[in-house]
């Protein structure tokens, strides 16, 4: 398959891994679902590096789908368990409005393409991406589903650069990658000081403090 | 001459397939479930039992409640005449919007049948078969509209032939997703609703067809067989898009192979999942029409 | 000369005298003056049919009335042509086959009501819904349309001792006169650009034609019933009498739409295509809306009028699909929308007059029109009950009937205009449209399975329903007409195509005919489905006698002495559907359990579910209760002081002094 068409297939699939995640109330399942995204980026990147003849492109799809794709989700996974949340119910509107909401502001951004001069066709799912990461973020209550939103946010951030066509440094990908993985480890650990401290992690209830 | 050779095969699959669908998904399950279980053939057995037995109708039922059935299969009926189910040209030139519209007008005999007992089940089952509807209707004509749109033609043998562009295979597995989640929903099957259980909680289907006896019964069992055949080549159908053109007695092999999948398929969801809670399934229908609204935005930007 | 404009206006002169004659004969009376005021107002729609039908058949006429009907120089002009002729036939057809129905009712009515009144009103209503349609210049539209609307209240008031007829009433001259008002100022503001009244000589278009456009877009779709201005319609045509309620739903709100048609798409008046966006999305919102609040409602005729307000939805998102589709240069795709619309203008006054009438056989027989009350009327009633469940059907636009052949073709426009459009945008919103046009047709199936089956099926909830009686020969003669006509429509879409072919060549002109559009394979579908249903019934009745047959109470799995009240009813059918549509009508459930112990000795259970109407509440209400406050502040002016008064005198002076000084 040409670069192009690769890139474009791609890209769909993440965005719309993105969206399914959109109306999933499961924690387990969304950090699956995470997984499975940072996989498919990972795999991108290894298959345009190799169509683009740069070897370190290939390796960091293969950190990628390592950290991101595994290692990342399965340690959130154990603080999950840990900290024994299944289910995060969301603000206010049900799951279905959500999706729908977020659908339609995809679609938005699909078909109107705002900044058409700043903004080249092949970058609208990244920011498609960055809208989904965002949404999650909104639209959650849980700490564990603030960090996977930022997360998605981040993949977003990551097909934005391997769709350019002239290469980012490798050094700064591994460099953000690298600061990712720490973010998410201190968050993990974050999220049990705040559980021990507070005995929840609803962020809702941080209005309690007030006063 | 063609059309009398395709309207042939099709009535003599028609007279097969759909019973013998039913007996292999039963296999399956039974098997899975470390079971030798009945035959293949059980669900024909079982059918000319019901037509050999009298009815019991309740005082309340008026004509309304004996024809339904003919009604609804009739419908049916049409409609496997009108969709490429089988892989061949169907013998009816079959519109996607008309075939949606007859299988609704067969929902609309039943649920009237269900309410005309006066039974609180048969009109909890039609009014949660109308909440479905509401739902599952629109996703599956949006998904097959945007592959009629790419197609620019609402016939099933222009929509369903495979078309040029790169985003096929994505289209073709959105709007297949779509047209599953929308078949599941249609014929109650898990994780909508437990075909095999007559609880009130878990009741879509079986509830409105719970006054049926003897001969309307048969009718009714054998038209739920043929939709669900129906649905699930239709599903075939476009994921047999992604195979691009072959010859016309490969594609009908391919479509046979795909649905006896289904079967199988089928038989795994409904032993491994778990029946989703009436009021989740609102959430998950959404998905169906959130991937038909994804199939027609790829079509949107594609053209 | 040719000889057609002096037939049409003979006809015309013919329709003025036979039914302007109707009052005079109504004021005697007797006995059976009903019987020949029906045949004067069957004459009457044989000669507006007639009308249609020339109108139709010869070339486009205006027809300017002599020197003494005139307003200030301006004649009473009247423009026979082919969109005129249509709505004609649909008038001159409903209120010809409601004929034999106004019998059987006003015999119900006269204890409650003054006939002479009612016919006088009828009558005048009758003859002004043609001229609305057949006017050619803008006084005339205005001195018919407030007859129109004028007579249409005097109607809805005949059981004027109830006060909710009295409320409805008010609500309905309330909306009239916002729409009068629209329309005025609309006009004005044309004849102020274009210098002239005449309809076919306004040809605004760009900026120019916004101002007076959406002036007079929001008169006619207040009259109409389109979102957001519908509230009035299930307040209205409720309260009218069932006949009054057929005529308004299934013909007058066609009339605002005809005018709709003219203004904004034929050689349009308004020409932009903002106003093709605008209709499509009052149309849009209004079918998903008016069906939405159709489905919880348990009054059957106010059911009925939400489901009208969900039809206009979907006749405005034709015209309005047309309108963009055109802007776009898709032509094919505009006509085929156009013929659309048109087509389900005529389905539509087909079924709706029918259910209508079927809804007031009901609540003669019975005495209630709240579906809740009733039950096992089939058994009593057997041929209402079989009129409306077809009228039923072809409302839900289940195949074969006429309810389908008009939602399958606007499915094709939009279909066309999603392949042809330009930009990514434009794709994607006609699909959308599909997609809500499926959730309108799911929506109104449950709805009217709703109706027909807590209304019609089961048994009876309470003894009204259990006593009901079946109208008489009329009403029935009348609701199988309907139905037969529905049915018959059904068959033969590609007819009437070629007839709605003129209109769509005038609007859009080409050479294709839109009759080549309808590509369904129906006669293959109606032969597989009559040889299935033929087969089964004779296989059926063959071996009905080997085959015992029992009838027992109804098993419901083994429960047995349920009584009546144990059925499910409106509110409980349409449970699921609700609490997944919630946020639209505020719709909340509650449910208290009283007594000992709550778990194993309950006492009372009070379930309830509250809905909202939303619109009403949140927007008309907090308005027109501004007005209120307003008025009561202008009070303080009036206190009787004289004082107050020169003072108010003085200041009016000083202002106008002021303001003539400006102009100057």
């Amino acid at each position: 398959m040409g670069e192009f068409h690769l890139f474009e297939s791609g890209s769909a699939v993440t965005v719309i891994i993105g969206l399914w995640m959109i109306g999933i109330t499961r924690v387990p399942t969304s950090l699956t679902l995470y997984g499975t995204q940072s996989a498919v980026l990972g795999l991108m990147a290894m298959y345009l590096g190799v169509l683009r003849a740069e070897p370190l492109l290939v390796i960091v799809g293969v950190a990628v789908i390592a950290l991101k794709g595994i290692a990342a989700p399965a340690y959130l996974l154990f603080v999950a368990h840990r900290l024994d949340c299944r289910r995060d119910d969301g603000v206010s509107i049900a799951p279905p409005l959500q999706f729908f909401g977020a659908l339609g502001a995809l679609a938005l951004i699909l078909l109107l393409h705002p900044l058409r001069a700043a903004l080249p066709e092949s970058s609208l799912p990244s920011i498609g991406m960055l809208l989904l990461g965002m949404i999650v973020m909104i639209t959650r209550r849980l700490a564990i589903s603030q960090i996977v939103g930022f997360l998605v946010l981040e993949n977003g951030i990551f097909l934005y650069t391997i769709g350019q066509p002239h290469t980012m440094p490798i050094v700064v990908e591994i460099g953000v990658l690298m600061d990712v993985l720490a973010g998410v480890m201190l968050a993990g650990l974050l999220a049990f000081r705040i559980s021990r401290e507070f005995e929840s992690i609803d962020v809702t209830e941080l209005k309690e403090l007030r006063g | 001459m063609t059309v009398l050779l395709l309207l042939i095969a099709y009535l003599a699959h028609i007279a097969f397939l759909p019973l013998l669908f039913i007996g292999l998904v039963r296999w399956v399950k039974a098997r899975l479930q470390g079971r030798r279980g009945p035959s293949l053939l059980q669900p024909f057995w079982d059918i000319a039992k019901l037509l050999r037995k009298g009815e019991t109708i309740s005082e309340t039922a008026t004509s309304t409640f004996r024809l339904a059935p003919l009604a609804s299969l009739a419908a049916i009926l049409a409609v496997a005449l009108m969709v490429p189910w089988l892989g061949l040209p169907s013998p009816i030139a079959g519109d996607l919007i008309l075939a949606i519209y007859l299988l609704a007008a067969g929902k609309f005999c039943t649920s009237l049948a269900a309410l005309d007992t006066g039974s609180a089940f048969g009109a909890i089952g039609a009014s949660r078969e109308a909440a479905i509807s509401v739902q599952a209707e629109p996703a599956l004509l949006l998904g097959l509209a945007a592959l009629a749109s790419h197609a620019r033609d609402s016939r099933f043998s222009a929509l369903l032939a495979p078309g040029g562009g790169e985003h096929t295979i994505i289209l073709a597995l959105l709007v297949g997703a779509a047209a599953w989640l929308c078949a599941m929903a249609e014929l109650s099957r898990m994780p909508i609703d437990d075909p095999t259980t007559h609880l009130e909680l878990t009741m879509v289907h079986e509830a409105m067809v719970l006054e049926n006896s003897g001969r309307s019964l048969a009718l009714i069992e054998y038209a739920v067989a043929l939709k669900t055949v129906l649905l699930l080549g239709l599903v075939s159908q476009i994921l047999l898009i992604l195979a691009g053109n072959q010859t016309l007695a490969f594609h009908y092999v391919l479509s046979i192979v795909l649905l006896a999948a289904s079967a199988v398929a089928l038989a795994i969801a409904e032993t491994v999942m778990v029946k989703l809670s009436w009021r989740r399934v609102p959430n998950m229908l959404s998905y169906a029409i959130g991937a038909s609204a994804l199939a027609c935005l790829l079509v949107a930007m594609r053209g | 000369m040719t000889p057609q404009p002096h037939l049409e206006s003979n006809l015309l002169y013919a329709l003025a005298i036979c039914w302007l004659v109707a009052p005079g004969v109504a004021v005697f009376q007797k006995a059976n003056v009903d019987r020949l005021l029906g045949v004067i107002l069957a004459v009457g729609s044989l000669i507006l049919l007639a009308m249609g039908v020339a109108a139709f058949a010869y070339a486009t006429t205006n027809i300017a009335l002599p020197s003494p009907f005139s307003f200030a120089g301006i004649p009473v002009a009247f423009r026979f042509d082919p969109l005129a002729g249509l709505f004609l036939c649909v008038i001159a057809v409903v209120t010809g086959l409601t004929v034999p129905y106004l019998r059987g009712y006003c015999s119900h009515l006269t204890d409650k009501a003054d006939m002479r009144i009612f016919w006088t009103a009828l009558s005048a209503l009758l003859i002004s819904m043609p001229l609305v349609a057949l006017s050619a210049n803008a006084l005339t539209f205005l001195v018919a349309w407030e007859a129109m609307s004028l007579t249409s209240a005097m109607l809805i008031a005949t059981d004027h001792s109830s006060h909710s007829t009295r409320r409805a009433t008010i609500v309905y001259l309330s909306a009239t006169r916002l729409a009068t008002a629209f329309l005025a100022s609309g006009f004005l503001w044309a004849h102020a650009l274009t210098a002239s009244w005449t309809f076919a000589d306004w040809h605004l278009s760009g900026t120019q034609a916004l101002g007076p456009g959406v002036l007079v877009l929001i008169g006619l779709a207040v009259k109409a019933g389109s979102w957001p201005f519908h509230i009035w319609l299930p307040i209205a045509h409720p309260a009218a009498p069932a006949p009054v309620s057929a005529l308004m739903s299934g013909v007058m709100v066609k009339v605002a739409i005809a005018a709709i048609v003219r203004l904004f798409v034929l050689s349009p008046a308004f020409n932009h295509p903002v106003f093709g966006i605008v209709i499509l999305t009052i149309g849009a919102i209004s079918s998903v809306w008016g069906i939405l609040f159709a489905l919880i409602q348990n009054d059957l005729k106010r059911l009925l009028a939400y489901s009208t307000v969900e039809n206009v939805g979907i006749i405005l998102m034709g015209v309005g699909a047309s309108s963009l589709a055109a802007h776009a240069g898709l032509i094919v795709a505009a006509r085929i929308a156009l013929a659309a619309s048109l087509l389900h203008v005529i389905n539509h006054a087909a079924f709706k007059s029918g259910l209508f009438l079927g809804a007031g056989t009901i609540d003669m027989g019975t005495g209630t029109r709240n579906i809740e009350l009733l039950g096992g009327l089939s058994k009593r009633m057997k041929a209402t009950c079989a009129c409306f469940t077809l009228a039923g059907a072809a409302i839900c636009g289940l195949p074969p009937l006429n309810g389908f052949a008009s939602e399958w073709l606007l499915y094709q426009g939009f279909l066309g205009a999603s392949s042809g459009a330009h930009t990514p945008i434009e794709r994607f919103s006609f699909m959308l449209l599909i997609g809500i046009l499926a959730l309108v047709g799911a929506l109104a199936m449950a709805c009217f399975v709703k109706a027909i089956g807590v209304a019609f099926l089961g048994r009876p909830r309470t003894k009204a329903a259990e006593n009901a009686h079946e109208g008489d020969r009329g009403m029935v003669a009348s609701q199988a007409a309907f139905t037969v006509t529905c049915i018959v429509l059904g068959l033969i879409p590609p007819v009437l195509l070629a007839v709605l072919n003129p209109i769509a060549r005038v609007a859009y002109p080409g050479a294709d005919s839109v009759a080549a559009a309808w590509t369904l394979p129906t006669p293959a579908m109606l032969v597989t489905l009559a040889v299935t249903l033929l087969a089964g019934a004779a296989w059926m009745a063959r071996t009905k006698a080997t085959m015992p047959e029992r009838r027992y109470i109804t098993w419901e799995c083994g429960f047995g002495a349920l009584g009546p009240r144990a059925q499910v009813n409106g509110t409980s059918f349409v449970q699921p559907i609700a609490h997944t549509f919630s946020v639209v009508f505020q719709y909340a459930e509650s449910v208290s359990i009283e007594g000992e112990s709550r778990r194993l000795f309950p006492d009372k259970v009070t379930a309830t579910s509250t809905t909202e109407p939303v619109l009403e509440t949140r927007l008309y209400q907090p308005v027109t209760s501004m007005f209120g406050w307003l008025g009561d502040q202008i009070l303080h002016l009036q206190e009787g002081s004289i004082h107050a008064y020169l003072l108010t005198m003085l200041i009016t002076l000083l202002i106008l002094l002021a303001i003539g000084g400006a102009i100057q």
